[in-house]
């Protein structure tokens, strides 16, 4: 008799289960590949979340990966599943055009170092996912390329930059994807679609063959649908690779083995002082339902003051980042300025008149902004619970460009809580933890100290199997 | 003295050469004002032995 295998509703699983059933044959690769087709095929035309698919080279790659599990034998721990990335990772002779005209026929002459870890591990490659332009703006719309949509409410922006990682992996397209964070485009896209998104530690993945935006900040980062999977992806990509120097010669742990540890002992800080400033109440409800979920858990609350010269580091982010992204893109603002989208073009022009001496100071002072807030914060607790979003998530109109001011108003307020996280290199977990009166998911994010991964994986990992918020379906997928 | 939208003007026709609409000035200065106001309140802080490039080694030092 043939063993039943669960073919029906493997969109539904995780990374982990997906990849673990592989592991002990009760499903293809190829199969599984075969369902995240057919759910790209169902939903691909309404979401947009892909640039490009390459379904012959990811079916060739899921054989050759069926062929070594014939012989009882794996890759590694993401053998055959199904990954989409953010259009900005590097492979040799491929065109990744990061959301660009300017790239859109330029193929690479490198391999991204986390594409090649994911190849190690075993992961499927299985296309480009949409990106806001360079990776320069918070709310997900990218003029070049058909608009992403949000699977829990199409009237919703995705976020962005990784705005299709959040849409494709929220929508069961792909099990996980890599996003880059340079001032919240892993976590704000991730809060938006429902789902989870990891800012490693500055320094932890290394960037060599991804999209610069801008050095000082760059993360590579996982989006997925369970704190698990965003652990184990994370494992996979991290650590030192001889080609970049910012990765931090540190051991890194086995994620997953800690993720069942008991939360007697920890300490959770609730903000006082500025994350608790101009929060919407359904988010501010949300939030102090979560806090209410670790206390029961085990976990120890505290209130702890966010240092002073922490909003100084949310002004001084855009200060860095333009200044970096001008230098980047100077030659092409001069000749090819009418490639760029207008919104897009725009954004950098204030760093062609930011003087070498104040980007200096902003550099130095991040060195000192990183001393008191970690001093200040991280002697009263183990991790801090803080919105993602302090807004619900806004409507594809609140954030057109033609808005002026208030869509000024709306892109600041967007990355209010994440850019000064990435000014002062610390991790950060962005895990959905309910909804807003109109339906959408919100999140919060646990920030740790520098390589304190681990310890914010237990904690949403443990929130995730005590509320199953993440389980959670969008209204796109027939919820 | 707050940026004026001439004066970045002049400089970007002498220096850095970026196609830039003229309404573009006036919001550019506004910017740019912001980010100097950012760049004057770190100097009230601003340590002469304080290398940037200590970043990473702070981030060690801090670790959890």
């Amino acid at each position: 008799m043939e063993q039943q295998k669960p073919a029906d509703g493997l969109q539904n699983l995780s990374l982990c289960e997906t990849a673990d059933l592989i592991k002990t044959g009760e499903v293809s690769a190829t199969e599984v590949l075969q369902a995240c087709f057919a759910q790209i095929d169902k939903l691909e035309p309404i979401h947009h979340a892909f640039v490009w698919q390459d379904r012959e080279s990811a079916l060739d790659r899921a054989r050759w990966l069926d062929s070594v599990r014939s012989r009882g034998e794996t890759v590694g721990p993401l053998h055959g599943v199904p990954m989409a990335h953010k259009d900005m990772y590097y492979r040799v002779g491929r065109v990744s055009g990061c959301g660009s005209r300017i790239r859109s026929d330029e193929p690479a002459k490198t391999t991204a170092t986390a594409l090649r870890k994911l190849d190690s591990a075993g992961a499927i490659d299985l296309g480009g996912l949409a990106m806001v332009e360079f990776a320069m703006g918070p709310h997900g719309f990218n003029a070049h390329l058909p608009r992403s949509l949000n699977p829990w409410g199409h009237d919703r922006v995705p976020c962005g930059s990784s705005s299709g990682s959040g849409v494709a992996v929220a929508s069961r397209m792909v099990y996980g994807s890599l996003g880059s964070d340079t001032g919240g485009s892993i976590r704000c896209p991730a809060a938006a679609n429902g789902i989870v998104g990891c800012l490693p530690t500055n320094g932890l993945v290394s960037r060599r063959g991804a999209m610069p935006m801008s050095w000082s900040f760059d993360c590579v980062g996982p989006l997925t649908r369970t704190v698990k999977d965003a652990a184990r992806v994370l494992k996979a990509i991290a650590g030192q690779d001889g080609l970049d120097d910012t990765p931090a010669a540190t051991p890194i742990p086995d994620y997953e083995s800690a993720l069942e540890q008991p939360l007697s002992g920890i300490r959770i800080g609730i903000s006082r002082g500025y994350f608790d400033q101009d929060l919407h109440p359904d988010v501010q409800k949300a939030i102090a339902t979560s806090l209410d979920v670790f206390r029961q858990a085990g976990a120890t609350l505290i209130h702890v003051d966010i240092p002073k010269s922490f909003s100084l580091c949310s002004e001084l982010h855009p200060l860095v980042m333009k200044a970096e992204g001008a230098a980047n893109h100077r030659p092409w603002q001069r000749t090819r300025k009418t490639e760029y989208s207008e919104e897009v073009g725009k954004r950098l022009e204030a760093g062609f008149f930011i003087s070498a001496v104040d980007y200096i100071n902003a550099l130095q002072y991040r060195v000192f902004a990183l001393e008191k807030f970690t001093d200040e914060v991280f002697s009263h607790v183990d991790a801090l619970l803080t919105p993602v979003l302090p807004i619900p998530t806004p409507t594809l109109e609140q954030t057109a460009y033609s808005n002026g001011p208030a869509y000024l108003k709306m892109v600041v307020a967007l990355t209010r809580n994440t850019r000064p996280i990435n000014f002062l290199g610390l991790p950060a977990l962005s895990v959905t933890c309910g909804f807003t009166s109109d339906g959408m998911p919100t999140s919060f994010q646990l920030i740790g100290r520098p390589f304190g991964e681990s310890l914010l994986f237990r904690l949403g990992h443990r929130f995730q199997m005590e509320t199953n918020i993440h389980l959670a379906m969008p209204k796109a997928l027939g919820a | 003295m707050p940026i004026r939208a001439e004066l970045l003007e002049e400089l970007n026709d002498e220096t850095q050469k970026i196609p830039i609409a003229q309404e573009r000035w006036p919001e550019l200065a506004v910017e740019l004002n912001q980010l100097r106001t950012a760049a004057e309140a770190v100097l009230a802080v601003h340590d002469f032995d304080r290398d940037p490039a200590e970043f990473p080694a702070v981030l060690r030092s801090r670790r959890a």
